[in-house]
């Protein structure tokens, strides 16, 4: 295995990689944080149960 | 809203959801009986009955892929088809669709239950089908997600509920998953050789295992929990902002966890690493998911004490956030050292699959049933009485488990004030813990008692159900297209998006498959050419397609570990090179038996030959099972052409010579084999028999490193 990684040089792709996901996961994390009003959360929560306000099913 | 738009009428397909319901328990008892054999194959070994289509090796990859494709799928499906269409508020895009892909998807699983036991095996852990049945999965999974993605363009509700962001990272991942695992080379109709070798297929292979439990076995379960523990409950999830965070976390990290599979191993140091960090990454999306499922109940506890749905479903998540505890916990090195190999990673697979899965999916299925059949539940009573046998099964399979595979771990690495192994008879660490067997095994049987009284249950509920009527008619406006005054901002929007989403669902798994899958196709290139192995010779080429075959990897693994105690026991640890020629890998992930990376020579050929027709002749308390039939099964010496011709293809230094001559080469080794062995005493005639390419095999290991 030492060999291989003698002459391994990609290593610069796990940082790559890593910067990539922390990047994006912190977008994220802003995006979902920025101010919203409650009322469109809760309208999002309720979605499964709108089924039930228009069928006839029992 | 558009003053114009009109409420739409249409009908939902129940009819294909009532399909998977009845497919899930009817597969999930033929997983958990199977199950229940290969418990007590453990415990004592006459349950393999000497009959080769029942030996633990064949069966185990039938009871994995019942449990996960069978059972798993099949719920998956039914919950996927059912909460789709009332999210979406619209019928599946194609009822033809429908249909194929249930039939397609039963027609696979009796492949598999066909084939495995008959022992058309690639040997990959839940990967095992050969080619023919890997394009068919490939060609229902493709159908399944025309179907879901033709449903969700005709959607009539704008946005998509976090179940369905679920079933989407579900759908796409699993599709790069089997792909990527499954490119193979045919050999003849039912067998295939990887295009990857040695490193680079263990890598693949526990990328796709690892995220075959995180993509089919979580993501979609938690899609299920979003959906119906609220419908369960009667209230909403509790946060909705959290669910976002556990998606997108989940997504983004899951991907990367495979390595930790292969602690230890010549895998790269900085691969292993990746994989510990990311499994422990883990611990604060998975809770924050389990923590917002349990959090639900606010106001609802008490139905904890009269509905067994709510039960099931409790249960189910505090199992969840136990197991995905104790993965990433697992995935520590210093951890790994003492449980990989155990059968502590059996009770924490167990723990996820009878505890999460299992009690999700039963506690879908009590939901489901009165609703679909229109009729209420026969017996809330059985169902409670179901309840408690099965979560008694699985208190004593994990508890049994666990204190197995930390007995049997620490039992390895004791090593004496004289510097020698406490216990170097292998087989010592073994007859300790076989009490624990039968415990496992009580605890399977319990589970399945539950089972059954769950089968009568939901079996006395559908027969009182009403004479078949129309489907209930829903009614809908069609709020895809509409203009929203106040436009909408951060993931809000993007829950509108759905091409979109889907396309960032995908970018966030390949980032971490790409990054760890690339840089060690090409490791192979740069390893010296004084390093390099042998390649197998054409008779033992045979053996490894038997040993293969016969799911030896299974029990027995092939990676000598850099710890002290696996120098003292096996010798020295297992590099890259060794197995640069392995198509398919055979590091394993278990130790019923010992490791085999160094057996080569270390006995005679005659007792191999008396180990294999009858271990306990050789090793009294030994519970591997007898294989007489390699005594009476001729090796296919014709293929043999074939086959290294594609080894040559895949990049195996044979010379043309080898590979024209391949048949006549191997039959005068197994000459020389069989001449040797009746000299020690052996019967005559063996040189056509299978256990002379076996032997020849076992005795290749460890020593095809070049002088």
């Amino acid at each position: 295995m030492k060999y291989g990684l003698q002459y391994f040089t990609d290593t610069h792709l796990t940082l790559i990689g890593l910067g990539i996901f922390f990047g994006w996961f912190l977008l994220i994390c802003l995006w979902v944080f920025k101010v919203v009003p409650k009322e469109k959360y809760i309208q999002m929560s309720l979605l499964p149960f709108q089924d039930e306000e228009n069928s006839n099913e029992r | 809203m558009k003053p114009t738009m009109k409420v739409e009428e249409f009908r939902f397909d129940d009819d294909i959801v009532k399909k998977f319901v009845i497919a899930t328990m009817l597969w999930g008892g033929i997983a958990f009986v199977v199950g229940l054999l290969a418990a007590l194959q453990l415990a004592h070994w006459g349950f393999n009955f000497n009959l080769e289509w029942l030996t633990f090796g064949r069966l185990r990859p039938l009871h994995t892929n019942a449990a996960i494709f069978a059972f798993a799928g099949n719920a998956i499906f039914a919950g996927i088809y059912h909460s789709t269409q009332r999210l979406l508020k619209t019928r599946m895009f194609s009822d033809v669709l429908s249909k194929i892909h249930f039939w397609g998807w039963q027609l696979i699983i009796l492949a598999a239950a066909i084939t495995l036991p008959l022992g058309y095996s690639q040997s990959k852990e839940y990967a095992e089908l050969e080619w023919p049945i890997d394009i068919a999965i490939a060609v229902v999974w493709v159908i399944f997600a025309v179907n879901f993605f033709g449903t969700l363009y005709r959607r009539r509700e704008k946005h998509m509920y976090v179940a369905i962001w679920f079933y989407i990272a579900t759908i796409v991942t699993v599709a790069v998953l089997h792909i990527v695992n499954s490119i193979e080379i045919p050999v003849g109709f039912l067998k295939s050789y990887p295009v990857y070798a040695g490193m680079q297929d263990a890598l693949v292979q526990w990328w796709y295992g690892h995220n075959a439990v995180a993509f089919f076995l979580t993501t979609p379960f938690l899609g299920l929990m979003y959906y119906y523990l609220p419908k369960a409950a009667n209230r909403p999830i509790y946060s909705y902002r959290l669910s976002i965070i556990h998606f997108w976390a989940l997504v983004f990290i899951y991907i990367w966890a495979g390595p930790h599979h292969l602690l230890y191993t010549a895998l790269p140091e900085w691969a292993q690493t990746l994989g510990m960090i990311f499994s422990l990454m883990l611990w604060a999306p998975s809770w924050g998911g389990m923590i917002n499922g349990l959090l639900t109940l606010r106001g609802a506890w008490h139905l904890l004490r009269t509905d067994p749905i709510i039960k099931f479903m409790v249960t189910a998540i505090t199992f969840y956030g136990m197991c995905t505890f104790e993965g990433p916990l697992l995935s520590i090195k210093a951890v790994s050292s003492l449980a990989h190999y155990t059968d502590w990673i059996v009770a924490h697979v167990h723990g996820g699959a009878l505890g999460w899965n299992g009690f999700l999916t039963f506690a879908m299925i009590y939901y489901l049933v009165p609703k679909l059949w229109n009729t209420p539940l026969y017996s809330v009573k059985l169902a409670t009485i179901h309840f408690w046998t099965a979560f008694l099964g699985i208190i004593l399979y994990y508890i049994s488990m666990l204190a197995a595979g930390i007995t049997q771990g620490l039992m390895w690495k004791a090593i004496g004030e004289d510097g020698k192994l406490t216990y170097p008879d292998f087989v010592e660490t073994v007859v300790q813990i076989v009490p624990l067997y039968w415990v496992r095994a009580i605890g399977g049987l319990l589970f399945i008692i539950g089972f059954g009284i769950m089968i009568y249950n939901i079996y006395k509920t559908i027969k009182a159900s009403p004479a078949a009527a129309d489907a209930p008619v829903n009614q809908a406006v069609n709020r895809r297209d509409e203009v929203d005054l106040t436009p909408e901002h951060g993931h809000r929007r993007l829950e509108g998006m759905a091409t979109v989403f889907t396309v960032l669902t995908v970018m966030a798994i390949l980032v971490g498959s790409i990054v760890e899958i690339y840089p060690t196709l090409s490791i192979h290139k740069y390893i010296p050419e004084n390093s390099v192995t042998h390649p197998y010779t054409p008779l033992e080429l045979a053996g490894r397609g038997i040993y293969v075959k016969e799911g030896c990897y299974v029990c027995h693994s092939q990676q000598v570990r850099p710890l002290v105690e696996e120098a003292l026991r096996y010798g020295a640890p297992s590099t890259v090179g060794e197995s640069m020629y392995d198509r398919p890998f055979q590091w394993g992930s278990k130790r019923t038996g010992p490791d085999l990376a160094r057996v080569g020579k270390k006995y005679p050929d005659l007792w191999h030959l008396q180990h294999m027709i009858d271990p306990r002749s050789v090793t009294p308390k030994s519970l591997m099972p007898s294989y007489p039939w390699l005594m009476t099964k001729s090796v296919d010496f014709v293929s043999l052409r074939r086959e290294l011709s594609v080894m040559k293809m895949l990049g195996v230094p044979y010379t043309d010579e080898e590979v024209a001559n391949g048949d006549m080469i191997a039959e005068k080794e197994a000459a020389l084999i069989a001449e040797n062995l009746e000299k020690q005493g052996a019967p005559s005639g063996l040189q056509r028999k299978e256990i002379v390419a076996l032997i020849a095999y076992l005795q290749a290991l460890g020593q095809k490193a070049k002088k």
